[in-house]
């Protein structure tokens, strides 16, 4: 089976380009309202994938996409007109939902399980299926925060390295790293019903 | 990016079963945007970008302060003849100086505490 998987959420809007995102923040910058709501909607549903990933559930995402773009709008004086706005966004975002997590105690679990239904079949056989399913899981939820959301945001969101460095404040080197050693946990789980347990051969 | 490993392709296969993309319906996309633009329209507008001139000013408004109290100390020990008179050359432009570069407004500032420096140094002179 050929890998490439590069999941496209349909209702996420084209990214603008570099020269008309600069000019919408120059004119946010400057009071602009509505330039900064244009901002919002195209960057919406990526902020919500983000704040979803580290909060573990609905309700605390939308809040914390909603502070997160007032933080930014409050900020948006500081920041550097030519750099890309996505990744800082998720910064803010990222930070204001590890906090929260850390002030009430618990990982984001919840995630996994919303949504373990919802996937669609596994391609491992029906009958290990539960069974294994309930091990990765388990698995992915007890990685160090920073490989779980590197693995989930690159390799099932399609961020990129870049992105998801800007947003952990980690180099994007740190990041594949990330990626490898969460890889090769996950196989891990996976080893008893494929049968290979072999080093992993990441080439991001 | 292209893997072509299959072992990452069951992998991936099993991230997005287990924690598939998180997606935001048009409806919820439209409801949260209404309710960050609302909460922007409460917000007093954002400060424009910091310039380099604005760097300076406040940069001024600290030293300004410690100059001229520096500049009104060396004119004070001038006048009553604790410094050589020789110091009063150096110490005026000095004082000038400091003030043509911390004040917006330094001319007719510099030219009055100028002549009062000079006055005060002739008077301590004799």
């Amino acid at each position: 089976m050929t890998a490439v998987h590069k999941p496209q959420d349909p209702m996420t809007p084209v990214a603008p380009g570099p020269e008309e995102e600069a000019s919408l923040i120059r004119l946010a910058q400057g009071g602009d309202r509505e330039a900064y709501d244009r901002l919002v909607r195209r960057y919406l549903s990526r902020a919500y994938t983000v704040a979803f990933r580290v909060s573990g559930n609905r309700q605390d995402a939308e809040d914390l996409v909603q502070d997160g773009f007032m933080s930014a709008y409050r900020s948006i004086d500081r920041f550097e007109v030519g750099r890309p706005f996505g990744p800082w966004l998720y910064r803010i975002i990222t930070n204001a939902a590890v906090s929260h997590l850390r002030r009430e105690g618990r990982r984001p679990t919840e995630s996994l399980a919303e949504h373990a239904s919802a996937g669609g079949p596994s391609p491992l056989g029906e009958t290990a299926r539960g069974e294994v399913r309930e091990q990765f899981r388990r698995t992915l939820a007890e990685l160090p925060e920073k490989q779980r959301l590197a693995v989930q945001w690159h390799d099932v969101d399609g961020f990129t390295a870049e992105e998801i460095g800007e947003s952990l404040g980690v180099p994007s080197g740190t990041v594949r790293w990330y990626l490898h050693q969460a890889r090769q946990t996950l196989r891990k789980a996976l080893a008893p019903w494929h049968g290979t347990l072999e080093e992993s051969n990441d080439e991001h | 990016m292209t893997n072509t490993d299959p072992r990452d392709a069951a992998l991936r296969a099993e991230l997005l079963a287990a924690a598939p993309m998180p997606t935001l319906g048009a409806a919820d996309q439209e409801r949260l945007a209404r309710g960050i633009a609302a909460r922007i329209a409460r917000e007093p507008a954002p400060a424009p970008p910091r310039t380099w001139r604005d760097d300076l000013i406040d940069l001024g408004r600290v030293v300004a302060p410690l100059a001229i109290a520096a500049g009104l100390a060396a004119v004070f020990l001038l006048g009553s003849g604790r410094l050589p008179a020789s110091t009063s050359t150096s110490a005026e432009t000095a004082f000038a100086g400091v003030l043509a570069g911390t004040s917006g407004s330094a001319s007719l500032l510099e030219s009055a505490v100028a002549e009062s420096a000079g006055w005060l140094i002739v008077e301590g002179e004799q």
